[in-house]
């Protein structure tokens, strides 16, 4: 088989995982004699599939070639799809290939389960060693790590690697233990504690001796596919805030489940995977990171599911109203970043400028704050906006977001649809004031 | 400043020379109503005034913006030289007269017509090294990589760090087509070269079987699931695809509104490559398009 059945194969088969920043890691030249390349901090998309997603690593598994069953996924053992492997070799060589000619930013490897777990990671560290060594690779690397791997290989793939990541696969172990037979939660947590534990081993003897090799330099990130399996939002995303807690994970990524396979225990294959709801799972997911939200201020047991047409941040202020409108002047930090329309950015500007002179609405604007949003939830100074038309409808009306309306609302959930959820953007807003 | 308006200044084109020109309009106290290059110069009423370059003297000028004005006036002033902008040469001269009155605080009345114009220079110069930075595409000829580019603004200077830090130890050249300026490296040295044309060896095999592979890697990902060419669009504008291999021979996609009365029969198109009527984003949609992109406050 050439390269070129290989390369469809094996990137056909990993394309469907999301986690492809090639950020988070700025490390110097290439020093050693003949090396190339560089990690620049700021990814750099060097083009944009046409489904728009930026693409700067070469993505690819190492083979599909799989001993696992995992019902979701193509590349189960008992499904029938060509199959192919790439030789370190091989591997070492297109990645190479393509840098040079500054197609990629660097590599994403991945791996079906050839044999067992330790034999996929040894093939793995093989190619990753040549890049590295022989080639004096400094590019960018990504490297899956698979569950059940000998901790020793693990580190030895971490020396390699900028960064790793262990699939949580799914939101449940219930989920998993239905549709991922081989896989356990244990087993999936094990290496990512082990990785943890490896990066802060690491940052300790880099402080004492400089040039302790690096242990994945930009940290570890999961991901988890969503639709497949019926937890709730409010569930995921209390799973994710756990991981960000024990693990020190640097992201976690969604991945809207793509039906790519018939099954009884999946949803049907004609099903539209669940764009709005992915995208509603990283705007939380951002609360969570830059808002000082917590998942069950987000969402609730009473109220499991994402809004459809209310980013998270609005929806959790209109059900907070008694807390508003709230005085910019004195309110602290975190109150500011609770108001719609205001971010980290400007509420940082605010509590620096507001020491120096009075605020006013003109000012607030200035420093980037969304009055057009805000207004319904700030005074200034004791004041609100001057001709404020303040009512459950105009406020509602200026948070609604488009966006429910070009990704389609009623892939939110995929297991509850209320009847509700299917409206144009006026019965929206009406429903929504109703709700306040 | 107070003075006369009626001269048009000549200068070599040279970062040093824009910047006499700016030293002699305060030195003078002109208010020179064009700043050409030797070889812009046209038939005009006006007096004209030949500004030599002196070294010294743009050097007194540069290190005067930085202690007066901040790093970031000092940065303005030289990404405008290098920047699209129309009459840049005026437009820094503005700048640095109101600079000189307000100081330093200048940089933040980026709304004010003085500022605006170096402002959005200095984005889109920097804007499109990012966007190149991704974009640019070798080809190999016997072990050196060669690159073709058509950018707006003069970025090489500006490329130059980031591919020098790619490949310390490579033989690269990238060659601008539109100001026709090549930057070429070797052995961890690089040099600007003007340069009326490139002759480039036909790509061999294993050049040729590389783009293939590439070609069929970004046809492979994407997940027509997820299909969304318009979003692809606010991202690559189409004036870079011609240098994209991958891209290279795609077409715009068609509104949706056409793309229906087509289908309806109610229109049919002329054999001219619809996607050139159609605009390519602006500086301001590209930044709603990465806005847009991150969760809203
Ligand atoms: S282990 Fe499971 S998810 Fe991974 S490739 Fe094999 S079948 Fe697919």
């Amino acid at each position: 088989m050439d390269t070129m059945e290989k390369l469809t194969i094996l990137a056909d088969s990993a394309k469907y995982d999301v986690a492809c920043t090639s950020s988070g890691v700025d490390r110097a030249d290439a020093k050693s004699k003949g090396g190339m390349g560089s990690a620049v901090a700021c990814g750099i998309c060097h083009t944009f599939s046409a489904d728009g997603r930026c693409v700067s690593l070469l993505k690819v598994l190492l083979t599909n070639i799989c001993a696992y069953d995992c019902s979701y996924c193509v590349n189960r053992r008992s499904n029938d799809v060509p199959r192919a492997a790439f030789t370190p070799r091989e591997l070492a060589d297109l990645t190479i290939g393509f840098y040079r000619r500054n197609y990629i930013e660097g590599l994403f490897l991945s791996s079906a389960v050839l044999i067992s777990p330790d034999h996929t990671t040894q093939l793995m560290i093989k190619a990753l060693e040549l890049l590295r060594f022989e080639y004096g690779f400094r590019g960018y690397i990504h490297a899956k790590a698979i569950p059940g791997t000998d901790p020793l290989l693990l580190q030895q793939l971490g020396t390699l690697a900028d960064r790793m990541s262990v699939n949580i696969e799914l939101p449940s172990a219930e989920s998993l233990g239905r549709l991922a037979p081989d896989k356990t939660k244990d087993a999936i947590l094990k290496p990512m504690g082990q990785i943890t534990r490896g990066i802060a081993q690491n940052s300790r003897e880099l402080v004492q001796y400089r040039h302790a090799p690096k242990f994945v330099p930009a940290g570890q990130s999961t991901q988890m596919i969503v639709g497949a399996s019926p937890e709730s939002d409010h569930r995921i995303l209390q799973l994710t805030e756990g991981l960000y807690r024990k693990y020190e994970l640097k992201r976690v990524f969604f991945s809207a489940y793509v039906p790519v396979v018939e099954s009884t225990l999946l949803p049907s294959t004609d099903t539209k995977p669940p764009l709005l709801r992915e995208h509603r799972l990283y705007q939380a997911d951002w609360l969570l990171r830059f808002y000082h939200f917590s998942a069950d201020e987000i969402l609730s047991e009473a109220a499991p599911n994402f809004n459809p047409y209310l980013d998270p941040k609005c929806n959790w202020a209109i059900h907070n109203m008694h807390l508003f409108p709230i005085e910019v002047s004195t309110a602290d930090y975190e109150m500011l970043l609770r108001v719609p329309g205001i971010g980290p950015k400007s509420a940082k500007r605010i509590v620096a400028c507001r020491r120096g002179a009075p605020l006013s609405f003109e000012g607030l604007k200035k420093m980037g704050v969304v009055l057009k949003r805000a207004q319904y939830f700030i005074l200034c100074r004791g004041q609100t906006l001057a001709g404020l038309h303040f009512s459950p409808e105009s406020t509602v009306r200026a948070l609604v977001d488009p966006t429910a309306f070009t990704l389609g609302v009623e892939q939110t959930s995929m297991f509850d649809v209320p009847d509700q959820t299917r409206l144009n953007a006026e019965e929206a807003v009406k429903w929504l004031a109703q709700a306040m | 400043m107070a003075g006369t308006g009626d001269v048009i200044y000549l200068y070599d084109g040279t970062l040093e020379g824009m910047l006499c020109c700016i030293w002699t309009a305060f030195e003078q106290k002109e208010n020179p109503i064009g700043i050409w290059c030797f070889d812009e110069e046209q038939p005009t009423l006006y007096r004209l005034r030949q500004v030599d370059t002196d070294p010294v003297l743009a050097a007194r000028v540069q290190t005067g913006v930085r202690r007066r004005l901040g790093a970031l006036a000092e940065q303005w002033v030289y990404d405008a030289f290098y920047s699209a902008l129309e009459q840049r040469e005026l437009a820094a001269l503005e700048f640095l007269k109101l600079g000189f009155a307000k100081g330093p605080g200048v940089t933040s009345m980026v709304g004010h017509p003085q500022v605006a114009p170096l402002f959005a220079a200095s984005r889109a110069l920097h804007n499109e090294v990012h966007l190149l930075s991704g974009f640019i595409r070798f080809s190999d000829h016997d072990g050196a990589l060669v690159s073709v580019i058509r950018p707006k603004n003069f970025v090489l200077p500006f490329l130059e760090p980031h591919f020098s830090r790619r490949f310390p130890y490579e033989k690269y050249m990238i060659y601008d087509e539109t100001h026709r300026y090549a930057l070429v490296a070797a052995g961890g040295q690089s040099r600007l070269v003007e340069t009326e044309a490139v002759q480039l060896p036909p790509p061999d095999a294993v050049e040729l079987q590389y783009r293939a592979l590439w070609k069929q890697f970004y046809n492979t990902v994407e997940i027509t699931a997820r299909h969304n060419p318009k979003c692809r669009m606010t991202h690559v504008p189409k004036r870079y695809w011609a240098c994209m291999d991958e891209l290279r021979g795609e077409k715009k996609p068609l509104p949706v509104s056409v793309r229906q009365a087509i289908a309806a029969g109610e229109l049919t198109l002329p054999d001219t490559d619809p996607a050139s009527t159609i605009t390519t984003p602006t500086q301001a949609s590209l930044e709603n398009a990465r806005r847009a992109a991150l969760p809203a406050e």
